[in-house]
């Protein structure tokens, strides 16, 4: 059965098959790390870990790559295409995330000269509006604090889908608007521009527009005009067959929202007094004319994206619930009033679904509440 | 067992006494050899990769773009570099407390360092949020946030000392930065620490932390001058579960949804950020802002 070996360990015939073993043993170590290295890459190990229910490891990347990888696909297809004499080349499709949204140029792509100069005055009063536009502006708010990322996030009302919906008919104010109209409205509702140091939004043609404009215009490089783009503007939040009260929100608003905002609504401030989290109700906060003051905008808009990294945690009913709460309370005057609060609520809330005009807590809101200071502290 | 055939026995002299001729002979099998060579290959890969981040972090040191060079302070010489003195809080309880201790609890400058700059993993206290420190030290107390040195600690305080020691730290304005240790990519970290990487749903640092990462009361702590190990440490403590005392559990989701590089990243750029005084009621003057 067995063969005799020679067990004398010091024999060269010993030796040598000690050599051949190790050696053996190596190779075969080899090939299992390089079988072990092959099963980790296909992610059939991972795969069968989760299903068993283990946790989800985070990706190696995030998926920055990806998304960059779209844009210089596109940005490469255009590139061909301007070469191509013959045009037999196909248009560039606009670049698209893993996620399937649009991916907007990263700040490496700004270009240089008068127009890169635009589009970072552009960025700097998007996101912090009241250091770089304070003249027009009558409030604490930035255009990136609801406009998120700068004005990239989806579901955020990123500027790359509005930008490629205008000029368009708007039944607010019944008429077509440019895009420059529209940022006025944000300047005259969103940011209070009544209580500003100007008293009013900027006049037509002001740098303020074309720098904003400027960088939604870059924000937008790739996405084709007149697209409904996927992402745009806020999501609509199912109604719930209980609706929406605030009296539930307060509750909502004190378990996720006091943290950042305040219980009594007012952001928080950071070392050199500016405010680090936005004001939600108040004089420092949007008026009564903004789009965000209606209740199921304001839903829309958490939903999908507060508490800030946690979209998507608050169900459909605390999100209505706590939108409620946050524009029951007062906030400035709508700028479009001239007569009563009813009349105004008639002529430009009628199917709203706000409280501008109701009772809340015994006290009709709309009659707005001003900035104590003076404008351009 | 057949008896051996005497073919190749060595000679009368050479028998040897323990030999057994019903003992077979069993090499290592090779199967062993094969997931021992394996596992060495697997570690000596690690350890070049190790190495290899280790050395990028000593050369990214003197990041000149990003921060200008973080120079080394002698220990001796930090307590002389905390600003407006007169400032802090000089409770006698609170001086006690950091520099003695209290009765079987060692100092806190034992560990922290004298002026509250803490060391390697110890993070740093001076400049903290007065409320942030008084809630960390309670949930040592109650076994929420886990340290068995910060326990043992924590249970010889009072609420009322919390609060002094809180107050203390909170009211130190010590300008001092920490220099990178992690080998990490200062330029990745900048990124996070002031875009966030949105599409992993990692808001930008600042957003919360404050514009120059010096915290915003009473929830958020400084990050700008913290220690990089410590940062890192508590990323990773998050991401795993080990820690679960942040409000609304905030960062225990976006550090789960970090990788370890950005987590490096991250923490060696705030770690050289020049701290700002936290919103305390100090009138101290803020230092230029970061790039």
């Amino acid at each position: 059965m067995n063969k005799p070996k020679n067990t004398d360990s010091s024999s060269p015939y010993a030796i040598g098959r000690t050599v051949r073993r190790v050696l053996a043993g190596a190779g075969g170590g080899l090939a299992l790390f390089a079988a072990g290295t092959f099963v980790h890459q296909t992610g059939a190990w991972d795969k069968l870990r989760t299903s068993l229910g283990g946790a989800e490891d985070t990706p190696a990347l995030s998926h920055e790559a990806e998304e960059k990888a779209a844009r210089d696909a596109m940005l490469a297809a255009r590139e061909a295409r301007n070469k191509d004499k013959e045009g037999k080349l196909a248009a560039p499709l606009q670049p698209v995330g893993h996620d399937g949204y649009f991916v907007p140029p990263s700040e490496a792509e700004i270009p240089k000269g008068p127009v890169g100069d635009a589009i970072k005055r552009g960025r700097d009063i998007f996101v912090d509006t009241t250091r770089f536009a304070g003249r027009y502006s009558g409030n604490s708010m930035a255009c990136a604090q609801c406009h998120l990322d700068s004005g990239r996030r989806e579901n955020s009302a990123p500027m790359w889908a509005a930008y490629v919906q205008y000029p368009k008919f708007r039944s607010k104010n019944n008429k077509i608007n440019t895009l420059e109209d529209r940022i006025n409205g944000c300047f005259t509702y969103s940011m209070n521009a009544q209580a500003s140091p100007a008293g009013k939004a900027p006049p037509p043609g002001d740098d303020v527009y074309k720098e904003l404009m400027t960088y939604m215009y870059w924000l937008a490089d790739g996405a084709p005009t007149g697209e409904d783009m996927r992402g745009g503007g806020y999501i609509k939040v199912k109604e719930t067959p209980r609706g929406y009260d605030y009296v539930r929100g307060a509750k909502v608003y004190e378990q996720n929202c006091v943290l950042c905002h305040g219980a009594d609504g007012q952001g928080r401030k950071e070392a050199d007094g500016k405010l680090r989290f936005p004001p939600l109700w108040g004089p420092e906060a949007y008026n009564w004319g903004a789009g965000m003051a209606r209740i199921d905008t304001a839903a829309g808009f958490i939903k999908a994206n507060m508490p800030l990294s946690k979209p998507y945690s608050l169900s459909d009913q605390d999100a209505w619930d706590v939108a409620a709460y946050i524009n029951g309370h007062e906030r400035p005057k709508d700028p479009r009033q001239s007569g009563t609060i009813e009349e105004a609520r008639a002529k430009f809330h009628k199917d709203e679904k706000s409280y501008y005009g109701k009772e809340v807590n015994g006290q009709v809101l709309g009659v707005g509440v001003a900035r104590s200071k003076p404008a351009g502290v | 067992m057949k008896k051996t055939q005497p073919r190749d026995r060595p000679a009368q002299g050479k028998v040897d006494e323990t030999f057994d001729p019903w003992e077979q002979v069993r090499p290592v099998p090779l199967f062993v050899l094969a997931v021992v060579f394996a596992l060495a290959f697997w570690g000596l890969l690690t350890y070049i990769s190790e190495y290899n981040a280790q050395k990028r972090g000593l050369e990214q040191k003197a990041e000149a773009n990003l921060t200008a060079p973080v120079q080394p302070v002698p220990p001796a010489e930090v307590r002389s570099l905390v600003q407006a003195p007169g400032t802090a809080n000089l409770d006698a309880a609170a001086l006690q407390m950091v520099a003695v201790g209290k009765g079987q609890a060692w100092s806190c400058a034992s560990c922290h360092g004298e002026a509250g700059q803490g060391n390697l993993n110890t993070p740093r206290l001076a400049g903290q949020p007065a409320d942030y420190l008084h809630k960390q030290l309670q949930d040592f107390k109650s076994g929420l946030r886990h340290n068995e040195s910060m326990a043992f600690v924590a249970r010889a305080l009072s609420d009322a000392d919390m609060a002094k020691l809180a107050t203390y730290y909170a009211g130190i304005d010590l300008r001092t930065r920490s220099a990178p240790t992690l080998g990490g990519d200062l330029a990745r970290g900048r990124v996070i620490a002031e875009k966030g990487d949105w599409k992993t749903d990692v808001p930008a640092c600042f957003s919360c932390h404050g514009m120059g990462g010096e915290g915003v009361a009473p929830g958020f702590p400084a990050l700008a001058g913290q220690k990089p190990d410590y940062i890192f440490a508590q990323l990773t403590a998050w991401h795993e579960g080990e820690r679960k005392n942040s409000p609304q559990a905030l960062m225990e989701g976006i550090a789960r949804r970090m990788n370890v590089e950005d987590m490096r990243a991250v923490a060696d750029y705030l770690g050289s950020l020049p701290p700002r005084p936290s919103p305390a009621p100090a009138q101290a003057p803020l230092s230029a802002s970061t790039p």
